[in-house]
């Protein structure tokens, strides 16, 4: 009953007219994020951040949540309208949303995509709201319990980042190092800082994140000839009663499939989505339809990356855990507006914490109701070609790389990272574990040495704790099992 | 493809021992209990022990391709080098000409140049991109911004 009027609260905070204005905005960012070919959810909500610094904390939050999330639904548009992902986690809706919209079905596809996505985010909020009792268990945790889960959630974000585990490793290794840049959190002594003032205070996550994925971005596609996007016709929007019956399952299923993948931190959306389209191919009656235009193939993926955003706050608000990198972006703007996200936000700060979950239900709701009539918007959004687009991008990045500290240094910051990411992508080292442990490493470190400073530096503190035990068994488990994986094939063909 | 990769290797491997180096010369243990040096030193060999098997990978499974694939035409490659230069021009100057004239060269020379854009796509997103959007930060969002050097913009809220 206690969440239950915590709720209410929620809603009696995010229905104010400033909170739903934040909603609104974020919701149309988010999508327009989503729709732009070449601006994934990370370097988007990066990207935006500076529109939040005088915005009161609960509103910055509400609007960059919204943005993640309304970044989900628009990356479903340029998918089945061009057969370009406008994120990652479209990727697989090309296949058969653009085969529909060469059917002339394009308005049917991004309905049940729209559909499928309030349903999926909406459980996942639900499933959010619910897991808050369990910050009470996390409110136990002290610092080797606490060190023990950012290492297996490290572990996890590894585990499942691109596809070498060892560049994995050395990306989320990078991100830490850069994490020590600045004063040291229990001493104060200056690190890494080359006499800088502006290092003192750490490395400035945000230009770092444009620069990574922003502007690392841009270098990349600047390399290619910018052509100009062709779309197909869109036809009426609402779909049929058997478009509507033929995805009622692959919804449920994809709700399901997105909920719980996205509460393992470091399971990416298009992992989401992928898994829900191979298990649509698996229970259809007549798997030959995929890839020539089913509408399961939309309906399942799309409804699981959406549940997959919402419920990678659960890691978040429960534990202090970021699940992604746009996630790990979102602690960030929390921490800029001096909030701790875990299970202390809801003790300290329960209006944020349930103002931004209640927040969730009413942007997805804002989503539905605005994605279908404004899809001809988009669509228009979409000509514009990627040469005047970058140039608009460019100057936003500046912006916010500029006004975070009112400094050149970050300019300059974002600059540095932003060749350095173009670089990382072309030896295929995955840049979203070195975010997740910029943000997770100063934490890290400080409740390492915390832990050792209890102990008198007897590293048996996490052997005592059976939960600290139990997070790093499971951590070296997900290590060591995909090396274990890679062993067994070969001496099979040994034996053979 | 795999000399690209074994040379991005070796730089990564040579700053890991520098950050190991750098993290040798802090405290690392005090009284109190780790130091300031604990962290960055055991994650400096870390790295280096993910360099050696990334390195001994790249022996046993070498990549497909030449290392020149990794670069791009040499069209893309100026264009890529003049993205990097103009923002570079860009953070050194920003705050002697201010936020809004600069971003309008800035935008200016993105769309006209490497956009190949038409002169009035280029004026009027030019306009809107530096001027609209310095009044739109400092006067609507309170954002602080470098002021124009010429006192006739300045004047006008620019």
């Amino acid at each position: 009953m206690e969440y239950f009027n915590d709720l209410l609260m929620g809603f009696s905070i995010a229905l104010s007219i400033q909170n739903l204005t934040f909603a609104l905005i974020g919701c149309i960012l988010g999508t327009l994020v989503g729709v732009l070919p070449g601006l994934g959810p990370a370097a988007g909500t990066a990207l935006l951040i500076p529109l939040t610094f005088n915005l009161p904390p609960t509103g910055a939050i509400i609007m960059l949540a919204a943005i993640y999330y309304g970044s989900q639904y628009g990356g479903t548009i340029t998918s089945v309208l061009i057969n370009v992902p406008g994120e990652a986690s479209s990727a697989i809706t090309c296949i058969d949303g653009y085969e529909m919209a060469k059917q002339g079905r394009a308005g049917a596809a991004l309905a049940i995509a729209a559909i499928g996505s309030f349903v999926g985010g909406t459980v996942a909020v639900l499933g959010l709201a619910a897991a808050a009792p369990l910050t009470r268990f996390a409110l136990e945790f002290g610092p080797a319990e606490f060190f023990s889960l950012m290492v297996l959630g490290m572990a996890l974000v590894s585990g499942l980042a691109g596809k070498s585990m060892v560049k994995a490793l050395m990306s989320a290794a990078f991100g830490l190092m850069l994490g020590t840049i600045g004063m040291d959190p229990a001493q104060g002594a200056p690190r890494f800082t080359f006499d800088k003032l502006e290092l003192l205070d750490g490395i400035g996550f945000i230009s770092v994140i444009m620069g990574l994925f922003g502007f690392g971005e841009i270098l990349t596609n600047a390399e290619e000839e910018w052509k100009p996007i062709v779309t197909e016709k869109m036809s009426k929007v609402m779909p049929t009663l058997k478009d509507l019956k033929a995805s009622f399952w692959p919804i449920i299923r994809g709700t399901f499939i997105g909920f719980f993948l996205g509460l393992v931190p470091g399971m990416t959306g298009s992992a989401c989505s992928f898994s829900s389209y191979i298990a649509e191919k698996k229970f259809a009656k007549d798997p030959s339809r995929f890839g020539k235009g089913a509408i399961e193939g939309v309906a399942g993926p799309e409804t699981a990356n959406n549940a997959h955003a919402n419920a990678a706050y659960i890691p978040l608000f429960t534990l202090g855990i970021p699940g992604s990198a746009t996630v790990a972006i979102l602690m960030g703007a929390f921490m800029m507006n001096g909030l701790i996200p875990g299970p202390f936000l809801f003790v300290e700060r329960p209006d944020v914490a349930w103002g931004v979950i209640a927040s969730m239900y009413i942007g997805n709701v804002m989503l539905l109701i605005l994605n279908l009539p404004l899809v001809g918007i988009w669509v228009r959004i979409l000509k514009i070609p990627y040469s005047i687009l970058f140039a608009v991008i460019m100057a936003f990045m500046l912006l916010g790389a500029y006004a975070t500290d009112n400094s050149t240094f970050d300019i300059m910051t974002m600059l540095v990272f932003g060749i350095l990411g173009y670089l990382l992508r072309k030896v295929d080292i995955p840049l979203a574990p070195a975010v997740l442990t910029l943000i997770l490493g100063p934490m890290m470190e400080k409740n390492l040495r915390r832990a050792l400073e209890m102990s008198q530096g007897d590293f048996g503190i996490f052997l005592e704790s059976p939960i600290a035990m139990f997070l790093l068994i499971a951590a070296a488990i997900f290590l060591i099992t995909p090396m274990l994986k890679f062993l067994i094939p070969n001496k099979r063909k040994k034996t053979e | 493809m795999t000399r690209v990769h074994q040379a991005a290797c070796l730089i990564i491997f040579i700053f890991s021992i520098w950050v190991g180096v750098e993290a040798i010369h802090m405290n690392y243990y005090t009284s109190l209990g780790p130091g300031p040096g604990f962290f960055p030193f055991w994650l400096a060999l870390f790295m280096i022990l993910m360099c050696i098997i990334w390195f001994i990978q790249l022996w046993l499974k070498p990549l497909k391709g030449k290392a020149m694939d990794a670069v791009p035409d040499r069209a893309g490659l100026l264009r890529v080098a003049a993205l990097i230069a103009s923002t570079a021009v860009f953070g050194l100057l920003v705050e002697h000409l201010g936020f809004s004239l600069l971003m309008f060269a800035f935008l200016l020379f993105l769309l006209y140049a490497l956009g190949r854009q038409t002169l009035f796509v280029t004026l009027t997103v030019s306009i809107f991109g530096s001027f609209g959007v310095y009044y739109v930060f400092t006067k609507y969002l309170n954002v602080h911004l470098p002021e124009c050097p010429i006192s006739f913009l300045r004047i006008l809220g620019f």
